[in-house]
Parts: structure tokens; sequence; C-alpha cells
């Protein structure tokens, strides 16, 4: 049985963490192996349950990494991923050594024909330009 | 329940097997379609069912509103929507008649008065009940047909819909095919009521039972409650009986039922049973039905390839149609 409430890090790195939420763990997962390949080491974490979400597992995985990729299906505006960001701003602020990074839908009805659909939804290319964008973008010491 | 009594004149009986052929024929082509991968997601078909939609639709001016549900392209064809941009739209091509934002379930055709598919079933009722009033309101003597099926008629939104139909007495017609199988759930495992006519018996609205096979019967009931919702005599239902020979999707395995005898079918099939009542009636040539059917392949292959010369929409589409400027 699957705990509610425990997120499981489903892939280990110390230089960005990315959370998937549902099927977009695949795709963080693909993106982690295309990125160790540049020498980048990615943490992926599934959370699992969004609510209760478990806020203390992803705040460890940042204050190893100090960057945070987000990624979700769900469009940018009423996203999982927003809050989740929120999260650790609000509670792992000082661990952050660059903006958080949303990979999501765009604000957009999902349409039918499947090259809009590509271009709405998270894929990953986007996640791994995410993550290229986290690391090349600290925060003024 | 009535059959078609009226012997009906040459050119009404070609136009109704003229409609039903290039239903079945469209369809079937976009079941081949769906297996080939070129029309993508869930497709609902309405082979079996043409006679509902070639007798209803027949009878409507461009600026009567119809509401389709989640099988809806018989219903489209048969309100005039163009069988190249209808096919496109299956497609997700940029030339499909909702610039391939909808697909099969959200076809919209605002120039022949298709206002819309939709994959919420019931979803459709009330919409309807406002093209009604709108309609009114603005003065004008235009109806509101809306088709469901008997599946809808177990949501909520259904008895709402036809309380303030009757309230407000909108020119409003309720078309229910009824095929006997919300899904894949039979009749007698949602409800204990056999006939919808008789679920919307207390609000005393005109209403009727037919064979729904017979489109000759179907046109004759219908025609009676048009005239009245054009005319300011409120609205009615009409359920049409009628047989879903696909399954409730393609690629519906279909093990809840029984598949229905080939001769059986033949006894059914609302194209044969009217093939045979022209050639009764001495207005249908022998050569007449393989020439229809010729003539719909060639509407339909048109159609198609129409279809695939279309470009896929620009991806940025998406995301401008969002706000209205």
């Amino acid at each position: 049985v699957v705990p509610i409430g425990e997120a499981t890090v489903v892939r280990e790195g110390a230089d960005v963490t990315i959370v998937g939420i549902g099927w977009t763990v695949g795709k963080a997962l693909a993106a982690a192996e295309q990125l160790a390949g540049e020498g980048i080491d990615a943490d992926v974490i599934d959370p699992r349950s969004l609510a209760p979400l478990d806020t203390a597992t992803i705040i460890q995985s940042v204050e190893k990494t100090g960057r945070l990729v987000v990624v979700d299906q769900a469009t940018r505006h009423g996203s999982a991923a927003a809050i989740i960001a929120a999260e650790v701003a609000s509670e792992g602020f000082s661990s952050l050594k660059a903006p958080v990074e949303l990979v999501t839908a765009l604000d957009a009805t999902i349409p039918y024909s499947e090259p809009m659909e590509q271009y709405l939804l998270p894929d990953e290319t986007k996640i791994v330009a995410a993550v290229q964008k986290a690391l090349g973008s600290p925060v003024a010491a | 329940m009535k059959a078609g009594a009226a012997r009906l004149d040459g050119d009404a009986g070609l136009a109704l097997l003229r409609t039903m052929c290039t239903i079945r024929v469209f369809e079937e082509r976009v079941g081949q379609l769906t297996r080939a991968d070129e029309v993508h997601g869930l497709v609902h078909l309405s082979v079996g069912q043409e006679g509902v939609a070639a007798g209803v639709c027949g009878q409507l001016r461009p600026d009567d509103a119809v509401y389709s549900n989640h099988r809806a392209h018989g219903h489209a064809i048969a309100k005039g929507m163009p069988l190249g941009p209808l096919m496109a739209e299956l497609m997700g091509r940029a030339e499909g008649v909702c610039s391939g934002m909808g697909g099969s379930m959200h076809v919209v055709d605002v120039a022949h008065g298709f206002l819309g598919a939709t994959g919420i079933v019931g979803g459709n009722v009330p919409l309807a009940l406002g093209s009604a009033l709108a309609g009114r309101l603005l003065g004008g003597d235009q109806v509101a047909v809306v088709f469901f099926g008997d599946g809808a008629v177990q949501g909520g939104i259904f008895v709402e819909s036809v309380n303030l139909a009757t309230l407000w007495e909108l020119p409003v017609i309720l078309v229910c095919e009824n095929n006997g199988f919300a899904e894949f759930t039979p009749r007698s495992a949602h409800t204990n009521v056999e006939r919808v006519s008789d679920v919307v018996a207390p609000y005393g609205l005109d209403r009727e039972t037919v064979d729904g096979n017979d489109v000759v019967a179907v046109r004759e009931a219908f025609a009676a409650f048009l005239q009245a919702a054009r005319s300011g005599g409120g609205p009615s239902l009409l359920e049409c009986l009628t047989h879903r020979l696909r399954g409730h999707y393609e690629g519906d395995p279909q093990r809840y039922r029984e598949a229905l005898a080939a001769d059986e079918w033949q006894e059914l099939d609302p194209i044969l049973r009217l093939q045979r009542r022209g050639a009764d009636e001495g207005w249908l040539a022998e050569e007449l039905p393989a020439r229809l059917e010729q003539e719909a392949r060639d509407a339909v292959e048109a159609a198609v390839a129409f279809a695939r010369e279309s470009p896929f929409p620009s991806q940025e589409l998406a995301e401008q149609l969002i706000h209205a400027s």
C-alpha cells in the first residue's frame, strides 16, 4: 500500500531537485538520465500525495541541492507545482541558491490536435531546459 | 408505438436515404481511420442509429440550433456540416471545423446551427434550453433540438431541464435516442422505467415513443412536434428506440451484450428498411441504392483527401484562443 503523505526519492543526485507529479515523474526521470550525460546529477522526488504534502522530504533535498524544478501537468495558474514552490519559499528559502522553476501546462484549454497538445504539456526537453536555467541562474551573493 | 404511415414522395425519400447513407459511409471510414491512428482519442460511432439524425435534422432550418452528445457525427452531417471540415477536425487539422481544437466530441459549426457535441452526458440539455430561450427573447421562431441517450435521463440535470422547459414553454424538442445501453450498462441495471417518454409524464409535455429505426416514423412524429414548437406550442419529447450496431466506442470489446444476428440486423437496419419501402412505393429505382452508396463513398473520400491535405494548426493557436480581443 502506498502511504499517504509520504514522498519517495526515486533517484538520488546532489545538483538539483526535480519534483514530478503523477505521470510527469517518468518524464522527470528521463530528463535526469539525459542531464546525467551532461554531468548534472538530479534528485527526483515523487510526492505521491499532494494533500497531505510531504514538504519535509522536498526541503531536505533542496537543503542538499539548493535548486528546485517542479513538474506538473496542471496549468501554471492553479497547479500543485505553484503550491510546492510556495511551501519551499516559505519554509526553505535560505536553502535556495536559485529561483524555483516550474514546468507546467501552459494556461490554456487542452486542445484535441496532437501538435498543439504537445506544445502545451510538460515534456523531457522542457524539464532539461528548466534544470539548466536553475543551474545557470544563481541568486547574486 | 406508431410506424411511419404516410406514403413518402420520392424526393423526400431519396433525401433521407442519401443522408443516412452518407452518415453510414462517413462513420465506417472514421472507424478505419481510428484503427489506422489517423483519428485520435475516443471515437463514438452512430452506425445503426442514422434514422434518428436524418428524420429529425432534415426538417430543420440553418438557424435552428442542434445540440448533440458524444456520438455526434451523424447529427452534424444531417444538420449540414460539410464533410471535409468535419473529417479535418477529427484528424486535428487547421481546416477542421474547430481548427483542430475540438475533435470528435467537441465539434461545433455555428454557421450550420450545429451548436455542438459534448462529452458530458446530459450536459447539452440545459444548453439547448438556453438557445430556445434566446430565440424566443429575440422574437424569432427558431427552435432548439437536443439529442441524448437513455443514459442521460438518469442525470439530475435532465429532469431539471424538462421542468424548466415546460414551465417556460420553451421551443425545444428533446430527442432521446434510446439504444438500451448507457455506455456498457443495460437499462434494467440503472432504472425501472422502461420508456423515457414515461419519465417526463408528470410535466405534461407532448411526448411520443417511435421506432427510431423507421426513419419515416421519426420524421412524422418530429414534424408535428416541430410545428408545435415553432408556433408557440412549447416543448416536447420524442423517444426513438434504436440500436447501436458498434461498440460504445471504437475498440469496445462489448462483453456486456450479445451481437445481433445478421438476419435480425437486416430487418432493423434503417437504410435497408427505407430501401425496401422505396421499392414497394415505387420511388426507388433498382439501381439507385448502389448509386447513392457510391456517391457517398466519393464524397467521403474527398473529405478524407481534404483533411489529409490540411496542415496541422500552429501550436501557439491553443494559447491564442484563450483570450478574446
